[in-house]
């Protein structure tokens, strides 16, 4: 307020009542006015926590860049033992030392926000899934435990392919979760083992440290674990005679017996909280995933490690379980079915009631194989040091189950296990299924995984 | 002469820029006004006076702070991810009708005007803006012959604004208005406008 040469202001003004035309209030006063239109509602949400919240359809995420270039991205590119620049992925989609030390720095969770290179097609991620990283949900802060073979050894790290495929799958809906290995060098009967990872040139940080640290996991990835199969599949009350392999009969009891006993090995140990090799290891709200198998029959099969799980678990544990099938394709892309290999639920509600199918083929482009080598070029690599990989199996259909539970859990993370499990199923869908719309639950049990569901409201809002 | 006004008319701009902003330093001009004007004449208003009264009902399409600054459109509708549709208008429907006024009246010596408002707040299910009290003080004082300073200060208390989540069926929650995860919703923070003034006033 500046007078400057200006004659007295002038006295308050009179009272003014003014009714604003919108009838929406009574202003009284001298200066008063009625207020403007509206201008477009405001922005309160601040998704700046958000990784990629400006990519529109067909960037490039970051995570997936296909190689790495070193004018560009020095710190993303490695060299490999002879000392190239290695792209982790070539054009015969061989995979150079560089990639399994990239796969490790991923396990420890530090790879993909740093710009890692991960050999992914982003061609085989579907819309909904590039949708769900657009506004944020990449699985980001969510723990994955990864439960497979990684072909480690004390001294060696030969680089098995399996549970490369088998993070590659997860890693392919849940870019930016926290992976970790657990090595399964499956012994029936056995526990598991853990083993540290090294390999020659000693760049591979030792994954036995890092399993120290954890002490909670959201999600659990399980590989295929082998059928107990002590049972003429022609006659599941009977056991085969070690002595002669013939069958012969045992008592209901009995089967009950052995087949509890099954349970209580591995790592469903540290899924009700009873192993204590490592007890850091904390599964007692994790997501459990577990691959449906690939024996082509129905997981209600008493050989079946999934169906009894099912059948012998406590409910708290059976409710977080997810056992997973697989699709020949992403039903997002085309109609898709249970390709021959897969297991399916078969009879009975509870088989069906906790079964979802996914996409079970290779995460890698092309035909989806890989080949791994530790250490050395493929052309030059022993052959004890190769690993080639499979291209398709309900455990990366599983895997990529797991990586939805991610994104649910990073999106609500006051959901517990079982609760996420439960909505993944009850959000299920069998659009895109070839079947659809008369899908038999005994053949795809609740579905596949509808994540844009998954993430939305359910029911009423209060 | 005409140097010196120069000079006082900087330094007066260099003082009203003080002023929190634009809105603000319109209401500090007016009670700066009043003040001086009152104090010039010598006199008291014997009568207070209102200078804001808004009485809104649930009717009213805007939220507003205590100070009049427009918060948000009341929402009515929102789209949820997977492109559902949810009425969300009873979540932010008043259940009072809401007052906001500011009263002055003139202090015991001329040019001294003493201002007091409330705001009665904004209560819904999933939004709540707290009562809020506007306390203000104008002075206006004579410092030699035709000059004047003129201190001029308010400003609004309280007014806390709190949201609440909405629950699905699986206790989810989201932030109502836009159907976002109520873990990614992050408030933004409004600071209820007030203001100073010192004001030199030089009749030439």
């Amino acid at each position: 307020m500046v007078l400057v040469g200006d004659p007295c202001p002038p006295p308050p003004a009179p009272l003014i009542i003014q009714l604003c035309l919108d009838g929406s209030s009574i202003l009284v006063g001298s200066t008063d006015t009625c207020p403007p239109p509206p201008p477009p509602p405001s922005v309160l949400l601040d998704i700046a926590d958000s990784l990629i919240p400006d990519a529109g359809i067909g960037t490039k995420d970051p995570y997936f860049m296909a190689g790495c270039v070193l004018e560009e991205n020095p710190a993303g590119c490695y060299t490999n033992a002879d000392g190239d620049v290695a792209n982790i992925l070539d054009a015969d989609r061989f995979i150079y030392h560089a990639g399994i030390n990239l796969l490790h720095r991923r396990l420890e969770g530090t790879g993909a926000r740093q710009g890692a290179t991960i050999p992914l097609s982003m061609d085989l991620v579907p819309q909904d899934v590039r949708r769900a990283w657009r506004d944020g949900w990449t699985g980001s802060g969510v723990n994955i435990l990864i439960y497979d073979v990684f072909g480690s050894s004390y001294w060696n790290l030969y680089g098995s392919v399996r549970g490369y495929m088998h993070t590659a799958s997860a890693l392919s809906i849940a870019p930016a979760a926290n992976y970790y290995a657990l090595e399964s060098d499956f012994v029936p009967g056995g526990d598991i083992s853990v083993r540290r990872m090294s390999d020659d040139t000693g760049a591979i940080q030792y994954i036995e440290t890092r399993i120290e640290v954890v002490k909670w996991l959201d999600v659990v990835s399980v590989r295929n674990l082998p059928s107990i199969d002590l049972f003429d599949p022609n006659n599941p009350m009977a056991v085969l005679n070690p002595r002669t392999g013939k069958p012969y009969p045992i008592r209901s009891a009995e089967l009950r017996e052995i087949q509890q006993e099954k349970l209580n090995t591995d790592i469903l140990r540290y899924l009700t909280g009873r192993s204590y090799t490592y007890p850091d290891i904390d599964l007692r709200d994790a997501v459990y995933v577990q691959p449906a198998g690939n024996r082509k029959r129905p997981i209600s099969h008493p050989g079946e490690i999934s169906g009894l799980m099912l059948d012998y678990l406590e409910d708290s544990i059976t409710h977080r379980i997810l056992v997973v099938g697989a699709l020949n394709r992403y039903a997002q892309h085309d109609r898709a079915e249970i390709p021959e290999y897969s297991n399916y639920p078969g009879n009975g509600t509870v088989y069906q009631a906790n079964f979802l199918v996914e996409y079970g083929g290779s995460p890698f482009a092309g035909d989806g194989s890989v080949v791994l080598c530790g250490g050395w070029r493929i052309s030059t690599c022993p052959a004890h040091y190769r690993s080639s990989g499979s291209h398709a199996g309900t455990e990366y259909a599983a895997a990529r189950v797991a990586g939805f539970a991610a994104l649910v859990r990073q999106k609500f993370p006051d959901l517990n296990g079982a609760q996420t499990a439960r909505i993944l199923l009850d959000t299920a869908t069998y659009e895109g299924l070839a079947c659809y719309p008369n899908c038999a639950t005994s053949q795809y049990g609740q579905g596949r995984v509808d994540i844009l569901d998954a993430l939305s409201p359910i029911g009423k809002l209060q | 002469m005409k140097f010196l006004a120069y000079i006082a008319v900087g330094v007066l701009l260099l003082l009203s820029n003080i002023a929190r902003s634009v809105a603000a330093m319109d209401d500090g001009n007016a009670m700066a006004t009043i003040a001086l004007a009152a104090k010039q004449q010598n006199v008291t208003p014997a009568q207070p006076w209102v200078s804001t009264l808004r009485i809104t009902d649930d009717d009213h399409a805007v939220i507003s702070l205590a100070d009049g600054e427009r918060l948000m459109q009341r929402p009515k509708r929102a789209s949820s991810y997977n492109d559902g549709d949810y009425d969300v208008s009873e979540f932010y429907t008043p259940d009072a009708v809401r007052l906001n006024m500011v009263l002055h009246y003139a202090g015991r010596k001329a040019g001294e005007i003493i201002s007091i408002g409330i705001d009665s707040g904004y209560r819904a299910k999933k939004m709540t803006i707290r009562p809020a009290l506007f306390i203000g003080y104008a002075r206006s004082m004579q410092v030699g012959q035709a000059k004047y300073f003129t201190l001029v200060a308010g400003g609004w208390l309280g007014g806390r604004i709190t949201h609440k989540a909405c629950r699905d069926d699986y206790d989810r929650q989201y932030y109502c208005r836009s159907l976002t995860a109520w873990s990614d919703f992050r408030p933004r923070r409004h600071a209820l406008e007030y203001y100073y003034q010192v004001v030199y006033t030089h009749k030439f």
